[in-house]
């Protein structure tokens, strides 16, 4: 009686177990799921879920059992290419369980295409190819695509098949950007780069330069071979040619958002039309002294910054802490102080002490509501006043920072 | 209970659909009595502060037992019943050849199948710029968009079910005023989405220090949702290391971090970026201190990365690794000889991971596309209309997008003046999208009550005179419907190369020899071989998928062939 018992409950959820894995699945798998973008060969017309499905559970209940094995493992690395370029892997899949394994190909990336499986099933012992390709355009040096296999392998339901390496432009920057956030107007800037050739011919830089003349008339570029030492440097291992940039701009830019191009335009033996290499330089100019650190502050396209405070409740008041920072040639010596607050009758500031962070000097500043202040209306806009904070250091070479303090004080419930 | 001294507690093992999981614990797999040290501390700690909402059992009997006992190749194999042939083949044996396997186990499952969650993690990064995807080739073929994760964050929540999303970061991927404002667009979105925690990709920081604060610090009351253990922007204390949450009587612990090998580019002086591994064991430290039972890590960096931090700080439950690509996985992959699994994101937020925490079992994960069945969401859909209108509003210059001399120094004429001459390819030229490729902006098939053509992403595909993938118009390029009307539609110059010089000799072929004018003409000449590659820079992968098959070009070509004058 008991072995009965026991082995209908074996029998129900075996059962149980093979719908429940059935419908799970089949209520998984969501719609334009089953081949990622790109639509891929199958021997046998497009793969059906249940198919692999139906297999992995025959699979389970069969005797022996399906094992999937990669030659040499999941993983290819091409080590490094040129952007844009093709290439090609075959990756070798071998049974080297006890049952038939049936392999379906899932998901793929869209950067990659997934050739025939040239056989849907395997006998144990057996082995087929699949067939990875892909293009190498990504905007990025690292580059990672993958295409999944489905099998019967109790063991590994999914197997992902991975191509990965470097992508190079034939000419390419490090960096290829300067993102410099906040730059004290008095400050000159220092930029460097180095360009490598991934070419096996011999690169000339024929011109390097600013799209903006005027930007350009300020600054001083010096580029110079670099010898390549892989064993120092084996991150550039593959590059046949580099040289070093120095880059030198004037002081004294104007306050705003900072955004130029640098143009490489280059040739080689063989090519002389090449697409210019772009290298872009971003940043704020503002004056020595700048404010952050508060989701209430804003700056304008300008470079002005604004506190907006809002409407406050001015029995409940309110209080808010943000940061100076102080960059520039006088960044060291000057002593900051606060300056005017206005209106004093409503609001009030303190300075805190000040750290160091990089090149920047950043100083707390808390600011609050009076407690006693009458009601007023700061909100700016239509001819209306705001309030302003000034912060001053003791050098007539740094601006004074005037910040606009942007609120209402309202009577309030229970004022 | 004699079921469960049986066997050990095998935490993979209960990653399996529901009737598996009978199966299971009908042949013994049930939760067992040993836990690793790190959970013995994540437990003895929460019961050394105690929390009052809390009504699950200690943490310590849902996490793995130790490392040594729990290798994946075993745990695989009790991930769903198998026929006795499978189990006598030893363990290791799956291992052979093959040690960079992940080994996930069993079909997946699908969150619509859970009961009752205590919580469920929404885990998301990399969205990569893709704040919507592109559509260019029809939003039912392309996955992604924080307009769907909202439906789905809903659909979630219409369950009664207590949500926690989470983002490990990385909105944008390129730089400039644009990015700024997408920025902030998609913050402000996640916000809107209740986010608890957000982190930094190497991207994001690309804005600077001012910028990511104006919506990144925590200003008391106002929490922004971010949070860092090793990212500091200008101060130590603006960004949290961690945040602490308790929900459905869980204290879940969730910190971000930034693999500094990802940052590529020079970025403010005023951003600090710590070491990986001290400043995560701090944080880790501090999470068990305040008695987080659940410890998530939302990590800007590589698988590989993720798996590394797995090993050299033990104690994290969940490694989401967003510096990735592809598709990830259906499983959360256990960490070799860890408790810990990784789970990556994929790139560009085509897909999420939903975890599901239960109160009396272990967690689960599924793995969720985001594909043309989830709808758009209206309140992030209308944030994407002002997004636009901020564009709009800002116009180029605004944007700081200046138009750049063209390499080849030369100037733009427009479509129609090329057809004066070259009538049939006009005409063809007319019968193709290219013709409509800006009105297709003002006037979108889908998501039709945006217009995009204030978007410089979007223009630089859609007009003529841009460079496609710079984003900026080249001198005499498209600037607006007004001022360049004669640069509307993908007209023949974005691939012959600008016209003026041609067109002058050829208005006055008496000022030029007929060896120069011969030589003027090859200038703009785009022999078939060199015109793919022209194709390719807008028909990019994003953009144009189908593009990229197999005799695709071929096609494509057959619509819009043409060649010589007439």
């Amino acid at each position: 009686m008991k072995s009965s018992v026991l082995l209908l409950l074996l029998v129900a959820a075996a059962g149980g177990a093979i719908l429940g894995g059935f419908f799970s699945y089949q209520s998984y798998i969501e719609p334009g799921e089953r081949f990622g973008v790109l639509e891929l060969k199958q021997p046998e017309g497009p793969a059906r879920v249940e198919s692999i499905v139906s297999a992995y559970n025959t699979g389970k209940q069969a005797q022996g059992v399906p094992k999937i094995e990669v030659d040499g493992g999941n993983t290819f690395n091409f080590g490094t290419m040129l952007r844009n370029a093709s290439g090609k892997h075959q990756f070798v899949v071998r049974n080297v369980g006890t049952a038939d394994l049936v392999l379906q190909v899932g998901g793929t990336t869209c950067k990659c295409t997934v050739g025939t499986l040239s056989e849907g099933k395997l006998a144990p012992g057996k082995s087929t190819t699949v067939d990875l390709a892909w293009d190498a355009k990504t905007e990025t040096r690292t580059f990672s695509q993958s295409a999944t296999l489905r099998t019967n392998d109790p063991s590994k339901f999914e197997l992902p098949l991975i191509v990965e390496g470097d992508v190079v432009d034939l000419l390419a920057a490090e960096p290829a950007e300067w993102n410099l956030g906040e730059i004290a107007t008095a400050a000159p800037l220092e930029l460097t780069t180095r360009l490598y050739n991934y070419s096996t011919e011999t690169v000339t830089i024929e011109k390097l330069s600013w799209t903006s003349e005027s930007f350009g008339a300020g600054s001083e570029i010096v580029i110079e071979p670099l010898p390549l030492d892989p064993q120092a440097d084996p991150a550039h291992a593959s590059a046949s040619q580099a040289f070093d940039v120095k880059i030198k701009v004037a002081g004294g830019l104007p306050q705003g958002v900072l955004s130029q191009t640098l143009r490489a335009r280059y040739k080689t033996p063989t090519k002389d039309d090449f697409s210019p290499l772009e290298m872009k330089l971003t940043g704020l100019v503002v004056g020595d002294l700048s404010v952050m650190g508060n989701s209430k502050l804003t700056t304008d396209e300008y470079g002005n910054q604004l506190l907006k405070l809002g409407e406050i409740d001015r029995a409940a008041g309110t209080e808010e802490t943000f940061y100076v920072s102080f960059r520039g040639p006088f960044r060291d010596q000057a002593q900051i102080t606060l300056g005017a607050v206005t209106p004093s009758e409503g609001i009030e500031a303190e300075l805190g002490e000040p750290s160091i962070r990089g090149a920047v000097k950043y100083i707390p500043v808390i600011i609050r509501t009076k407690k006693d202040a009458p009601p007023m209306d700061r909100l700016g806009g239509a001819g209306r006043e705001t309030g302003m904070l000034t912060i001053q250091s003791d050098r007539d070479e740094v601006a004074p920072l005037q910040l606009r303090v942007v609120f209402k004080l309202t009577q309030g419930r229970g004022s | 209970m004699v079921i469960h001294s049986r066997r050990r507690f095998d935490f993979l093992s209960r990653w399996s659909v529901p009737l598996t999981l009978t199966l299971i614990l009908v042949v013994g797999c049930g939760p067992g009595d040993k836990r690793d040290a790190a959970s013995d501390a994540a437990s003895d700690a929460a019961a050394q502060v105690p929390s009052p909402e809390t009504t699950t059992p200690p943490r310590g009997a849902e996490v793995p037992p130790p490392a040594a006992e729990h290798d994946e190749a075993d745990s695989a194999q009790e991930a769903i019943p198998i026929p006795a042939a499978a189990a006598a083949v030893p363990p290791a044996e799956s291992q052979v050849g093959q040690a960079d396997l992940p080994v996930p186990s069993g079909p997946p499952e699908h969150w619509r199948d859970w009961e009752s969650p205590a919580a469920v993690l929404v885990v998301s990064g990399q969205q990569y710029g893709y704040i919507e995807p592109c559509g260019c080739t029809g939003l039912e073929n392309q996955k992604g968009g924080l307009m769907r994760r909202g439906t789905l964050l809903k659909e979630l929540r219409e369950r009664g079910w207590e949500v926690v999303p989470l983002d490990a970061g990385n909105q944008i991927r390129r730089t400039g005023r644009q990015q700024g404002i997408k920025f902030q667009t998609a913050i402000k979105g996640l916000q809107q989405l209740d986010y608890e925690t957000i982190g930094f990709g190497a991207d994001d920081l690309r804005l600077g220090a001012s910028e990511l604060l104006s919506v990144a610090a925590d200003d008391g009351e106002n929490s922004s949702g971010f949070a860092s253990a090793n990212v500091e922007l200008l101060a130590p204390d603006l960004i949290p290391r961690f945040r602490q949450l308790n929900r459905g009587g869980l204290q879940i612990g969730v910190t971000t971090a930034l693999d500094p090998t990802t940052v590529l580019t020079q970025i403010d002086e005023a951003i600090v970026i710590g070491d990986l591994q001290s400043t995560l064991a701090e944080t880790l430290a501090k999470m068990q201190q305040g008695g987080c039972t659940w410890k998530i890590l939302l990590l800007f960096g590589s698988e590989e990365a993720a798996k590394k931090i797995a090993r050299e700080v033990p104690g994290f439950d969940f490694i989401i690794a967003a510096a990735t690509v592809g598709e990830p996985l259906y499983q959360a992959e256990l960490v070799p000889g860890t408790s810990t699994r990784v789970i990556k994101t994929g790139d560009k937020g085509m897909y999420v991971g939903v975890i599901g925490l239960f109160p009396d079992g272990p967690p689960r994960y599924s793995r969720q596309p985001m594909d043309a069945q989830f709808e758009d969401a209206p309140e992030i859909l209308k944030l994407m209309a002002e997004y636009q209108d901020q564009l709009r509003v800002l116009g180029l210059d605004g944007l700081q997008v200046q138009p750049l001399a063209h390499p080849s120094g030369g100037q733009f004429v427009g479509t129609a003046k090329c057809g004066e001459c070259h009538t049939t390819a006009h005409a063809i030229w007319e019968g193709t999208p290219h013709a409509e490729a800006t009105e297709d902006l003002v006037h979108p098939g889908e998501r039709s009550e945006i217009a995009r053509h204030f978007d410089p992403e979007c223009l630089s595909c859609h007009v003529t005179g841009w460079n496609p993938q710079g984003y900026y118009p080249y001198t005499s390029g498209y600037l607006s419907l007004e001022l360049t009307a004669a640069m509307t539609g993908n007209g023949c110059e974005n691939c012959h190369g600008p016209g003026k010089e041609h067109v002058d000799a050829e208005e006055s072929p008496e000022q030029w020899t007929a060896a120069q004018l011969q030589e003027i003409r090859e200038r703009v000449t785009l022999p078939l071989e060199k015109a793919r590659e022209r194709c390719l820079e807008c028909h990019d992968l994003d953009n144009s998928p189908d593009f990229h098959q197999e005799g695709a070009f071929e096609r494509y070509w057959a619509e819009v062939e043409h060649s010589g004058v007439d």
